[in-house]
């Protein structure tokens, strides 16, 4: 009976209000950052607003690490453009600019040829075996702008693992223990 | 088999008040846009170039097309003769 009573006492002497306002709070800061995400891809019109560039092919105009902003529209896609896009059967959007441009009459469609401004050859190779030229669905956006170096945070995140766990532990640690 | 266009060109220009405080680079290209029965609009780059700098921004070039000059062909077999 002791025993019992001890455990209730211990469980009653939670501040249940505090531990809920630590989990509103975080919940809190998750939430937002959906929510930013969700309405940037509204308001730019492209489901990847934001991308990071990964490798050197558009330098010295991008360089690994800086961030682009992204920005879809239905306006033509026309030679001199940088535009985003996807490659069938890979993850990763890629970033480079228009060289050649093929407008049907019949459909409208629009063939498309890009090439990274550092590269020596057009992209025909990064495309799915066989495609020579990309499509309207295969663009995802138009880069609009640039942020040098912020990216590196996500280029070290991914690569060492045990980075971003320490990161996220470290921020959560930081969410718990602060007082309101 | 293909008809390539291949061509010299004398580019000159001056574009130094392109270059404002917040200018990273200044990326200049020469396109040919024509039109063929099946699509009114083709646009095929045919050099292009990277500008650093205001003081590299006053240039004079004599170069031959850097991308080759040639119409967009349906069979895509064909194509394949090019890679």
């Amino acid at each position: 009976m002791g025993w019992i009573g001890e455990t209730v006492d211990s469980i009653k002497s939670l501040q249940i209000r505090q531990v809920l306002t630590q989990a509103v709070s975080l919940g809190m800061i998750v939430t937002s950052a959906l929510i930013i995400w969700k309405a940037l891809m509204c308001v730019t019109g492209s489901e990847s607003p934001v991308v990071v560039v990964l490798s050197g092919s558009m330098e010295p105009g991008f360089k690994r690490g800086d961030i682009l902003f992204l920005h879809m529209s239905k306006d033509p896609i026309r030679a001199g453009e940088i535009v985003v896009f996807n490659v069938d059967g890979r993850e990763i959007p890629i970033v480079h600019r228009v060289i050649k441009v093929h407008e049907r009459e019949d459909t409208g469609e629009v063939d498309v040829l890009t090439k990274g401004d550092n590269n020596y050859g057009d992209d025909r190779l990064l495309y799915a075996h066989g495609q020579l030229w990309l499509q309207r669905h295969h663009i995802m956006g138009r880069a609009v702008g640039f942020l040098p170096y912020v990216g590196w945070v996500t280029i070290i995140m991914t690569e060492k693992p045990i980075i971003k766990y320490i990161l996220i532990g470290a921020l959560g640690l930081l969410v718990i223990t602060s007082k309101d | 088999m293909f008809r390539s266009v291949s061509m010299t060109m004398n580019i000159s220009a001056n574009l130094q008040s392109l270059f404002t405080w917040n200018t990273k680079q200044v990326f200049v290209f020469l396109a040919a846009e024509y039109e063929t029965p099946k699509k009114p609009l083709n646009q095929i780059s045919l050099w292009d170039g990277i500008i650093p700098s205001k003081d590299h921004a006053k240039f004079w070039i004599h170069t031959s097309n850097k991308y080759r000059f040639i119409d967009q062909v349906q069979n895509s077999s064909r194509m394949q003769l090019l890679a």
